[in-house]
């Protein structure tokens, strides 16, 4: 019975508009028997998911396709949860990578570690080049809440896993089986949380390459040899007259300030995180403003927090509107590089 | 010396009148020069947009006369109040004649301002010189800026004869300076 209401509820969290295609993925149900009974266009989402669970229920539905479903969903909306970031380590003994990476023996590793502490389903789904786990721990009593449910993602191979939030209860239990199914002996938790899990991704395993270094990864640096280039230049119409009487006096300045910009962070979109925080324990700078300190010489602890839905973002436009001084200093500058949501500035002794 | 904008050292055009724009970035300067140049009139106009004097060098050979110059202040932006504040010390003595106006936008949001109104009116009574309420946010509102600047603009073009913005300053009923900078 609650296999059924666990259906509906994951069930009633798609758009309609995505069941059509949501359906053909999950593959438990064929979908041409759909199309004699729902009208995906006309008919209401609670009637549509309504008959979908009766069909599911009549197919005696099981755990596992319902856990499927549900990483269908996690897969295709990764940017509602709050995501942590987990670094493994290997003592130098070992090669240093993993041996495998075939998804099935992961999977059975770590179901096999996670069942000396708790029941649980584990459940894995493919995308692109990483693994994502559902892992959902039976709690006592029988309602699932959403906390007993984890997700993870993992690129094989690579030395870091994303985790979604983890009960403090579950963590020390969970972080173990993590640590010993892949076979490496550290994992610490890096100071890197965010929404959005493709940004995450990127800062940690593209950690060397973001900036004006990106456009190397993203082949933009060559053009296409065999593009044909636009010889014609077609006349620009009447709003070109209106813009002949309108100059714009620092126009040189301006590209000037956008050149630098563009070296230092690169052309393409930052990486999104929403919150920044520097941690300052420098002595105080403006003196200019408030003479009265000038003999003060003792560091001052300080908080700064940026936020945002792209703080990074906002950094690299900071410099073009002209509200900071180009070049920005290498704490601003080296943002994007640094994978860290927080960051400690204190005086070079 | 060096830097100051002269009001006179060059030979004007027939029947033309160029304005400058002074304010920060963002403020809608561009909006406005816009609805300025929609705005059907009599005479040619070309407008010039900057974020601070002095002007760069690189322009000055092509740069036509400066008829008018406007200060635009947001009172929501600390920055841009204190920006006009030290680029009005840079503008030659005759454009406070009767060639500067200045703008002010966001004075109806007392909730979200930075900039204290009685610095603002100290400081349009400092240099004497009028100053226009309105804001760039809308068309509507922008166009009405526009007409409002486009009145002074034509005087200053010579479309109103025997009219000068000096006529219009000296006309004006002399009153204490209430505020001071």
């Amino acid at each position: 019975m609650d296999v059924v209401l666990s259906l509906r509820r994951i069930l009633n969290r798609f758009k309609k508009t995505d069941f059509v295609e949501i359906l053909k993925t999950w593959n438990f149900i064929n979908i041409d028997d759909l199309y004699a009974s729902i009208d995906f266009q006309r008919n209401t989402k609670t009637t549509i998911v309504s008959r979908i669970t009766e069909i599911c229920r009549e197919k005696n539905i099981r755990p596992y396709h319902v856990a499927q479903l549900d990483l269908i969903y996690q897969q295709k909306n990764p940017n509602c949860k709050n995501w942590t970031v987990f670094k493994l380590s290997q003592t130098s003994d070992k090669n240093g990578k993993q041996e495998t990476a075939e998804y099935s023996v992961l999977e059975d590793s770590l179901r096999q570690q996670l069942a000396v502490f708790f029941r649980h389903d584990l459940d894995s789904r493919p995308q692109g080049e990483s693994l994502w786990f559902r892992l959902h721990i039976h709690g006592i009593g029988v309602q699932v809440s959403t906390s007993d449910v984890i997700y993870m993602v993992y690129h094989p191979h690579s030395s870091y896993i994303i985790t979604s939030a983890i009960k403090v209860t579950y963590k020390d239990y969970v972080l173990q089986a993590v640590l010993t199914s892949l076979k490496c002996t550290q994992l610490k938790e890096l100071q890197l949380r965010g929404k959005n899990l493709k940004s995450l991704a990127d800062m940690t395993l593209y950690q060397q390459c973001q900036g004006s270094f990106s456009q190397y990864r993203l082949n933009q640096a060559d053009c296409n040899p065999l593009g044909r280039k636009k010889t014609i230049k077609r006349k620009d119409s009447s709003p070109d007259a209106l813009r002949s009487r309108l100059t714009y006096e620092n126009l040189q300045d301006k590209k000037a300030r956008i050149c630098k910009t563009e070296e230092t962070f690169g052309t393409s979109q930052q990486p999104t995180l929403e919150r920044l925080t520097f941690q300052l324990k420098t002595r105080f700078r403006g003196q200019h403003h408030i003479p009265a300190m000038v003999g003060h010489h003792s560091p001052i602890h300080c908080t700064v927090k940026f936020e945002g839905h792209s703080v990074i973002e906002g950094i690299k436009h900071l410099g073009t509107c002209g509200l900071a001084s180009l070049p920005l200093p290498s704490h601003l500058a080296n943002v994007h590089s640094l994978a860290k949501n927080t960051i400690s500035l204190a005086e070079k002794s | 010396m060096a830097g100051i904008l002269k009001a006179y050292n060059k030979v004007p055009a027939l029947n033309t009148a160029t304005v400058l724009l002074v304010g920060v970035e963002g403020i809608g300067k561009h909006k406005l020069a816009n609805a300025m140049l929609d705005l059907n009139i009599t005479f040619n106009l070309h407008v010039r947009t900057t974020t601070s004097l002095p002007l760069p060098e690189e322009n000055a050979e092509t740069r036509p006369r400066i008829d008018l110059v406007v200060f635009m202040i947001d009172m929501s932006k600390k920055n841009s109040f204190a920006m006009v504040e030290n680029c009005v010390k840079l503008l030659d003595i005759n454009y406070f004649l009767g060639r500067v106006n200045f703008v002010i936008t966001h004075a109806d949001k007392p909730h979200s301002q930075n900039v204290t109104l009685p610095a603002v009116l100290g400081l349009c009574d400092t240099y004497d010189s009028p100053m226009v309420w309105g804001s760039t946010e809308t068309t509507e509102s922008c166009h009405c800026l526009a007409r409002k600047i486009l009145t002074t603009t034509e005087i200053i073009a010579g479309c109103k004869s025997h009219v000068t913005p000096m006529l219009i300053r000296a006309t004006r009923l002399p009153c204490e300076y209430s505020e001071t900078l």
